[in-house]
Parts: C-alpha cells; sequence; structure tokens
C-alpha cells in the first residue's frame, strides 16, 4: 500500500445554514494542514471566506494580516490588511449564485510553537474574484482549532470545507 | 491517501487534443497537471480550450493575469481557456497549467475550477509570457466523466507534451 501523503482529518457538509465550520482538537501529528472547500455564504454576490485559530476568534481582534492579488473580471489589484481579525482565503459565492467558490488553502508548520504562522490560499469564485493570500497569524501557539466564517453573513446549506493533514 | 495517479499521457507525436475518459468516480477531487507546448507558428503563445464531457457550453471564467513588464490585467470571458508556449517561444520551453475540481462527481451542483497556469520565455515583449490565476464556473449539475484539451487556431500539442490526471482520496 503506498505511503499516505494528504489525510483526510474531518470534512463539515452543512445541512442547514450556519453562523460558522470548526474543527477542533485537530491532531497534533502532520507537517501541515490544507483547507479545501466549496464556499458559499448568505450575501449577494459572496463575503469573505475568514479563518481563525483556536481562541483568537473576537471581531475585535488584531492578531492577522493579509497580502493578496485579486482580479476581479475586470480589474487587477493588489492590497494588504494589518492587524485584522481574521485571514481572509478568497471570495465565498453568494447564495443567489447557484454554485460555490473554490477556496483552498495551506496551514504551514502548524504545530511549531516557535514561529508565528503562515498561509496561502488560493480563491476561485467565477463570478466574484480571483485572489492569491498570504497570511499571518502573530501567535507561537500550535493551531489545535479553526473556525471558518463568512464575516458577518451564514455559511449556506451545502457548503463543504475539508481539513488534511499533510504528512511530513 | 493523498492524490492518486489516475492516468498519464504523454504525447509521442503532436497531437490536437488530449482526452481523459472514463474518469473514475470514486475520488473527491480531480487534479490535471500540463506541461505543454504548441507548435503554432510565429506565435509566443497559443490557446487551449477544456471542455468536460464533451460540452463546450455552460462555461464562463474569471482570470487575473500578467504578462511581465508591469502588464497585469483581470477579465472575463465564456470559454474555459488554458495557454502553452508556440513556436516563436524560447526553444525547448513548455508551459505550465494545474486545474483542480473539488467535487467533480457530483450530480446536484455546478461545478466550479481553480487553474494556475504559467509560461515563461525569454523575451521581453508584452504577452511573450503569461502568469494566470482562474475561476472557471461549468454550469452543468453532470458528474464529470472525461476532461478534453483542444488546441485552438488549428494547431497541435507537440511531442513531449504531458497531461497526468490525479484524483484525491
Amino acid at each position: 500500500m503506498p505511503t499516505p501523503t494528504y489525510t483526510l482529518i474531518s470534512e463539515t457538509v452543512l445541512g442547514s445554514s450556519s453562523v460558522d465550520i470548526v474543527f477542533n482538537s485537530i491532531p497534533q501529528t502532520y507537517k501541515h494542514l490544507i483547507i479545501e472547500s466549496l464556499a458559499q455564504d448568505a450575501r449577494t454576490g459572496g463575503n469573505d471566506f475568514n479563518v481563525q485559530f483556536n481562541s483568537d476568534t473576537s471581531s475585535g481582534g488584531t492578531n492577522y494580516s493579509i497580502t493578496f492579488v485579486r482580479g476581479d473580471g475586470s480589474t487587477a489589484s493588489s492590497g494588504r490588511g494589518v492587524n485584522t481579525y481574521a485571514i481572509n482565503f478568497g471570495q465565498d459565492a453568494g447564495s443567489n449564485q447557484g454554485y460555490f467558490s473554490v477556496i483552498t488553502g495551506t496551514i504551514f508548520d502548524y504545530t511549531n510553537t516557535n514561529i508565528f504562522k503562515s498561509t496561502l490560499s488560493r480563491g476561485s469564485h467565477p463570478g466574484g474574484s480571483v485572489s492569491a493570500t498570504v497570511g499571518l497569524w502573530r501567535s507561537t501557539a500550535a493551531i489545535n482549532s479553526i473556525r471558518i466564517t463568512g464575516n458577518g453573513y451564514n455559511l449556506s446549506a451545502g457548503m463543504i470545507v475539508r481539513l488534511w493533514g499533510v504528512v511530513g | 491517501m493523498g492524490w492518486q495517479l489516475i492516468e498519464s499521457q504523454t504525447l509521442q507525436a503532436s497531437a490536437a487534443s488530449v482526452t481523459f475518459s472514463n474518469i473514475p468516480q470514486t475520488y473527491k477531487s480531480l487534479k490535471l497537471l500540463v506541461s505543454a507546448r504548441s507548435d503554432l507558428s510565429a506565435n509566443y503563445h497559443n490557446f487551449f480550450s477544456v471542455e468536460f464531457n464533451g460540452s463546450a457550453t455552460g462555461i464562463s471564467q474569471r482570470k487575473l493575469e500578467g504578462y511581465g513588464g508591469g502588464t497585469v490585467g483581470s477579465n472575463s470571458n465564456t470559454t474555459n481557456t488554458g495557454t502553452v508556449p508556440a513556436a516563436g517561444a524560447t526553444t525547448l520551453t513548455f508551459g505550465n497549467y494545474e486545474i483542480t475540481i473539488p467535487n467533480y462527481s457530483s450530480t446536484t451542483s455546478n461545478k466550479v475550477t481553480s487553474t494556475d497556469l504559467v509560461t515563461e520565455n525569454n523575451a521581453s515583449g508584452t504577452y511573450s509570457a503569461d502568469a494566470w490565476l482562474q475561476a472557471g464556473l461549468w454550469a452543468n449539475n453532470a458528474a464529470i466523466t472525461s476532461i478534453a484539451l483542444i488546441v485552438q487556431n488549428s494547431a497541435n500539442f507537440v511531442f513531449g507534451s504531458t497531461f497526468t490526471l490525479y484524483g484525491l482520496a
């Protein structure tokens, strides 16, 4: 049997809309984590796929930051968010649009207690924005839980999030 | 388990298209990796279209693209395309294309794809090389059972181009 490279830790498929999706008690035995999602929220056109770690889930938090490149179908842009309360992995599709956007992201070295935690994500919303984003969580804590929200909009029924562990 | 090889094709002669058929429906996602070049003469690059289940309808895409030298843009259109270096590009140089298709076997949802693409060319002219991030939509609930890549402008993929399909289990 070939050696596994990715292992599915957990999969959530929303049966009804929800304010968030949370993965708790994440095993500390992998090298990196990967989030893979077909994402949708209640906002017309879709809102942010926001990611927070451990207990750092306050809407008033300041321990995250991002830098991104983005195209919306007519304009290319790049920007930064500093002292934010979450990492925006990309744009959800909206519940009015009949499809889900693809969001993928890697959380590197998530158990390392000597570094702040970095993420690299891609967002692909065929009616919204295409993006690549680097994120930083300014904490040396090992990541044992992940919370995903729609930045104030409920996540839609049918939304799928898979958490993979990368063997290393 | 991770990414498992479903099928790999390496061209032993130029070909106008490459197709993966009878794709197993047992994975959670698909990933197609392409290393290819076109024989379209005098051009830096040439386009190819991507069709699912032989269908060219219900397709749209949104793209962020860079061409070097400060040229960057974003656009939308109703085709699903990629691009590879062509006969006018630096010799022995193939472009790379990676498309991920989550939930390809679903029969209850439209299919959305995520694509990264790069070509390189040791030249400085505008559009002489490409870097794309792309989101694609196939507005169809059918499970994806085949993927075809079709070269445009009556040209071909060249000998040595490789196309590798993986499933994520």
